[in-house]
């Protein structure tokens, strides 16, 4: 049996969401756009699953299905500008599907300002605040940083980026807090957010982008006209249907799982107590499914392939930009450099029980003291 | 319907080898060709190569200049030797703008016009067609070529391709070579495979020190250097064990030395295995601190067989060069090999002396470990 811990970068499908996709699959096939009566029942399975995401969220505006995150970030990001100059502040610490669109602005000739990170990845508010002026278009916060799990107050950081500037629109990744951490779009305030359904149990390749009502945005991909304009391309309905499920599930199970999840972060800790220079990346406000540690004088990647061996799978920051040689968040967080390389996150799901979080927390201790013996120092 | 023609370094195919090398050659063109269907045939000195799916001729272009031993091809319109059908052919074959010339060879003598005759009859078609173009005898920048054959068949063709040449592969001997997942080993396969080798690639991984994307990348190198030795198999060695084993029983600057004679003894196993008669490295001296004269000495002594270095007199540019060329420069400079740094000592010695590298080793069970490594091995055949 596998023993999977790196649930940030994507997640099982879960068993009642695989059989509803293989639904729209076999039998439910038809293009919610045709004329048939059939096709009318598919339209409106789109539109429930729409007003179940509406719900579960309590959005206050439109949801737009993407093929995922990265989609939606892109489409937030270029359907949002509504000049041709003007500048853009990001936190230095987002994912790269945020991050290297803002340097694609910054290409076509924007400013781009990137904000500070505190040292357990929470954003630094002062300095993004600073970084806003009356030529702000767009400010871009992430919502739970996807390697050290830290929960940043987006709504705080709304109301004060408003307050600087009103006309700035304001964009969160929310890629890892949904079905995670509580999200109450219209409590939140923000005007974009963004979300993905493989992290949550459903199907790689849906996602949503949230519009907050009174937000303009501007479509990136013509054709069609499905999604309001929005999102021209026939719909993936398996996974629209899909994810309002487990947009839905998630919430359901938001706190149970959060408690669960604190527990195994403790039995984690509890077995690394007899090793030395080791800590953990983000211990407040952090979100319960994610658990980054740093170890000393340790090659996280190295530590990571000893844990394959007990079919242990955890994750060295982000999957997305492992392609990278240096893990930009090490930088941003500002990571003493015998810590920098040692990085690995623990993420959760559902899935994971208490036993085999024991078995972890003690592979764990049992691969970090044998690598200190092997490593050079 | 076009043909195509391919002509092979005639150089290496004199005297009593002939044969050999170019039933070598064909049955390499045959090999790269094998998803085609086509008729093959031999005409003195060349290769025609005739009714294929005519939409696929790039592809089977692709494929077989390639090969080595090919000096080069044409795609040609074969039409009877008759002067309208030669010469609508060579309309064709004109350029659209610049310098041009006709060369006629008419091997049929009972062909009516000389060969002159036709050159200039065939190039005044041509003139006819496109007024804008100039005849230049000397130094033409396109050339229209028409070969009026024995058997009342001729040939049309304009430029011709340059193929890879180099001596078919399989006419060389065997060789193994040690890929290592950076840019020069698949360089050195493809400079041995283009002297007629035929290889087999030897990797050494060490898993969790490295990761399993690493040994894809050697798998997806092996996979593209195949283009060149036409069959590939990847001995994949796990080198876990003797690196532990060095790093806990010898001085750390010596690493590099023992790990690299380890290397080369069980390459040199499995050659003897596979009825090889050669290592190949990829080896340029003095590139790091394993390839200076010193180091090589040691690595070189534990060899009985030849170790070819066919990089050794490169630069690094001149190597990236041609590992651009062959298409391996993109997939060797991925990222993946940075775990093995691990057992990098700091400060590698760079001039060991060999009394002094004998002697460190021998805190090793040398013999039990080369055994270990060799039973380690998983046999990848390159599809």
């Amino acid at each position: 049996m596998i023993h999977y811990f790196d649930n940030c970068a994507t997640t099982r499908v879960d068993d009642d969401i695989a059989d509803l996709i293989a639904q729209y699959h076999k039998t439910k096939y038809f293009n919610p756009s045709a004329r048939s009566t059939f096709s009318l029942d598919i339209s409106n399975d789109i539109a429930q699953a729409r007003e179940k995401i509406t719900k579960s969220l309590n959005a206050e505006g439109e949801i737009i299905f993407t093929s995922g995150g990265t989609e939606s970030d892109n489409l937030a990001i270029f359907g949002s500008l509504r000049a041709k100059h003007g500048n853009i502040v990001v936190t230095a610490s987002e994912h790269s599907a945020v991050y290297n669109p803002v340097v694609e602005l910054n290409n076509r000739g924007y400013e781009v300002r990137f904000a500070n990170v505190l040292s357990d990845g929470h954003i630094d508010t002062e300095d993004f605040l600073s970084k806003v002026d009356n030529e702000t278009l767009l400010a871009c916060f992430m919502h739970v940083n996807n390697e050290t799990g830290a929960i940043n107050d987006i709504r705080q950081l709304n109301s004060l980026v408003k307050a600087k500037n009103p006309r700035t629109v304001t964009f969160a990744d929310g890629v890892q807090a949904v079905g995670k951490v509580p999200v109450n779009l219209r409590y939140l305030g923000v005007d974009l957010y963004s979300f993905a359904g493989h992290k949550i149990h459903c199907t790689k390749g849906i996602g949503a982008l949230y519009v907050k009502k009174g937000t303009r945005l501007v479509s990136t991909v013509f054709g069609g006209g499905q999604e309001r304009g929005f999102r021209s391309g026939t719909e993936y309905v398996g996974g629209i249907v899909a994810l309002a499920l487990a947009v839905e599930k998630a919430q359901a199970n938001l706190e149970h799982n959060a408690e669960r999840f604190v527990v195994y972060k403790q039995i984690i800790r509890n077995s690394l107590a007899s090793i030395s220079d080791w800590k953990e990346n983000c211990t407040e406000n952090v979100s319960p499914a994610i658990m980054s540690l740093a170890f000393a004088d340790i090659k996280g990647e190295v530590l990571l392939h000893m844990l394959e061996k007990f079919d242990i799978i955890v994750g060295t920051g982000s999957a997305c930009s492992s392609k990278n040689k240096q893990s930009r968040i090490a930088k941003a967080i500002g990571l003493d450099a015998r810590y920098a390389e040692g990085i690995i996150r623990i993420s959760f799901s559902k899935y994971n029980d208490e036993e085999e979080v024991k078995f972890l927390a003690d592979k764990l201790s049992q691969c970090v003291s044998a690598l200190r013996k092997t490593m050079l120092g | 319907m076009k043909v195509i023609i391919i002509r092979y370094s005639e150089i290496h195919l004199k005297g009593n080898n002939r044969e050999f090398f170019e039933s070598a050659l064909v049955a390499n063109i045959k090999t790269v060709l094998k998803e085609y269907r086509y008729e093959f045939s031999r005409s003195n000195a060349r290769y025609v190569i005739r009714n294929f799916d005519q939409t696929r001729l790039e592809d089977m272009i692709d494929a077989i200049k390639n090969v080595f031993g090919v000096h080069s091809l044409s795609i040609a319109e074969e039409v009877d030797s008759v002067y309208e059908q030669i010469s609508s052919a060579a309309l064709q074959f004109a350029p659209a703008s610049g310098t041009f010339k006709v060369v006629t060879n008419r091997a049929d003598k009972r062909f009516p016009m000389q060969s002159m005759k036709v050159s200039a009859e065939v190039g005044g078609d041509i003139l006819e067609q496109n007024p804008h173009l100039k005849v230049d005898l000397f130094a033409p920048e396109h050339t229209v070529y028409i070969d009026i054959r024995e058997n009342g068949k001729t040939f049309v063709y304009g430029e011709t391709i340059k193929g890879v040449n180099g001596m078919p592969v399989g006419t060389g001997g065997r060789g193994v070579v040690m890929l290592s997942g950076g840019i020069d080993s698949p360089v050195a396969t493809y400079m041995m495979a283009k002297r007629g080798m035929t290889l087999r690639a030897v990797h050494f991984h060490s898993f969790p020190y490295t990761s399993m994307q690493a040994r894809q990348k050697v798998l997806d190198l092996a996979k593209i250097v195949k283009k060149y030795t036409l069959h590939m198999t990847v001995d994949v060695v796990s080198f876990t064990e003797i690196q532990t084993e060095i790093h806990e029983k010898c001085p750390e600057e010596y690493m590099i030395t023992i790990m690299r004679r380890f290397m080369m003894r069980i390459a040199e196993r499995i050659a003897k295995i596979h009825g090889a008669g050669a290592v190949i490295t990829g080896e340029s001296l003095g590139q790091v601190a394993s390839q200076t004269l010193e180091s090589i000495t040691s690595t070189n002594s534990v060899a009985t067989i030849p170790v070819f270095r066919p990089l050794i007199g490169f630069d690094k540019d001149e190597i990236i060069e041609i590992a651009q060329k062959i298409g391996t420069f993109e997939t060797s400079i991925l990222p993946y090999e940075d775990c093995c740094t691990i057992f990098l000592p700091k400060r590698p010695v760079t001039k060991p002396r060999l009394e002094h590298v004998l002697k460190v080793e021998s805190a090793l069970d040398v013999d039990a470990l080369v055994e270990n490594a060799l039973n380690s091995i998983e046999s990848v055949t390159i599809e």
